[in-house]
């Protein structure tokens, strides 16, 4: 007995587009899934317990408005048990499409059961949007959202001094976000409870945990300063770079 | 054979796509190590290289019964995008990658504008293969078998 193979009739041959997953814009994940996955989880991991600092991710392409860094570290974390939260402006059928395909995550559009979120600079603006996620409850705290804020670089922002674990004195950092973002951020840290944050751009990562607190420096006013009264400011050049560096917490206290 | 009947799927093509996909999975490797060179002279991407996993084979008493787990096996399963933008997906049992990413190469071709063409070269020769196959071990079963005759004893008869 032959099976039937629809071989002569025509009528009966399946058209590409017919077929499910045809035309849906997958793309290849990590080039070398196992080595790239750990060597972003490695990645995630030193910039959260080191608040500040910055890491190339270079394993991840750009899918549709979603950059490298944000869909490399989506590919690393993404699983069936973390439903993704993808902002209106990032949200892409052919990012749905690889993101389910790659790493099976369900994607949700109710804020406070997603495990991940990804932002763009307008969500992470939206402060109704941020009071919805997870911060997670008090016996599992661990059960927070963390959010993927996509900028469109990590720098140009306003001076802002982070303190906390990881940061031996004090880090300086630029990011482009205005202050209805980190008032929103204060407000739903209340620890162990809180946010913890990867901001992305391009190739690059960096992380804010919940530990981390924020404030903006006066360094404008300093640099004002420096250039205004140049006189002082050779004498404070001068002196050792940890004590002008401590001088900045006690000018904003 | 494992046909599923349903004409919603019929007439979507799926189930077309089944018999062909179900064709690969059962096909020998050396039948398809001739097509090789034919299946990969356009360029092709692997959206999922072949990769070897488990999967828990689950059955039934009697096939009614509660499931339970038989145990598991292999599976090396890939996804390949041809130049058409089709996308052939496979899945074969055991380990063998190249199998894996070949029958996906054919899944896709058989997506595209040279359907019947593909159809032709592999499938049916495939096909072919599988069932004289097939017949080849059912004759051998068949001259080893033994018909157990018993005579009756009237037990079943008797109230």
């Amino acid at each position: 007995m032959l099976p039937e193979v629809p071989t002569t009739k025509d009528s009966r041959l399946p058209s590409a587009a017919k077929l499910p997953f045809a035309g849906s814009g997958l793309e290849p994940g990590f080039p070398d899934p196992v080595r790239d996955a750990q060597q972003v989880f490695r990645a995630a991991l030193t910039v959260m317990s080191e608040p500040g600092k910055e890491r190339l991710l270079t394993a991840g392409r750009q899918i549709a408005g979603l950059h490298g860094a944000s869909y490399a570290l989506l590919l690393a974390l993404a699983d069936a048990d973390t439903p993704v939260w993808i902002s209106p402006r990032l949200d892409h059928p052919a990012l749905r499409a690889n993101l389910i395909f790659h790493c099976n995550c369900p994607i949700t559009a109710h804020r406070p059961e997603a495990a991940l979120a990804v932002l763009d600079g307008e969500a992470a603006h939206d402060t109704t949007s941020l009071r919805e996620f997870s911060v997670g409850d008090i016996r599992r705290p661990d059960r927070s959202c963390t959010l993927i804020v996509q900028l469109p670089r990590l720098t140009g922002g306003a001076p802002m001094l982070w303190r906390g674990p990881g940061i031996p004195l004090e880090h300086r950092v630029f990011l482009p976000l205005a202050e209805a973002f980190w008032q929103a951020r204060e407000k739903r840290n209340a620890f162990p409870l809180g946010l913890d944050i990867f901001f992305t751009a391009g190739e690059r990562l960096m992380g804010l945990p919940r530990t981390t607190h924020t404030q903006y420096s006066d360094e404008y006013a300093q640099v004002l300063r420096r250039i205004l009264h140049r006189e002082d400011d050779k004498t404070a050049h001068k002196a050792p770079r940890t004590e002008r560096r401590r001088k900045i917490p006690r000018e904003d206290a | 054979m494992d046909t599923n009947h349903d004409p919603a799927l019929a007439s979507s093509g799926l189930q077309a796509r089944q018999q062909w996909m179900y064709t690969l999975a059962h096909a020998d490797i050396a039948d398809l190590l001739p097509f090789e060179t034919q299946l990969k002279t356009e360029s092709y991407q692997l959206i999922r290289p072949p990769e070897i996993g488990m999967a828990m084979v689950r059955g039934r008493m009697g096939a009614t019964g509660e499931p339970f787990n038989l145990g598991e096996m292999t599976v090396t399963r890939c996804v390949v995008q041809t130049n058409e933008a089709c996308i052939g997906y496979s899945y074969i049992a055991g380990r063998d990658k190249k199998h894996a990413e070949l029958a996906a190469l054919v899944d896709a071709y058989l997506q595209g504008t040279r359907h019947r063409f593909w159809m032709c070269q592999i499938i049916e020769l495939l096909d072919a293969r599988r069932l004289s196959r097939q017949a080849g071990k059912a004759r051998q079963n068949a001259s080893t078998r033994v018909d157990f005759f018993t005579l009756v004893r009237g037990e079943d008869d008797v109230a």
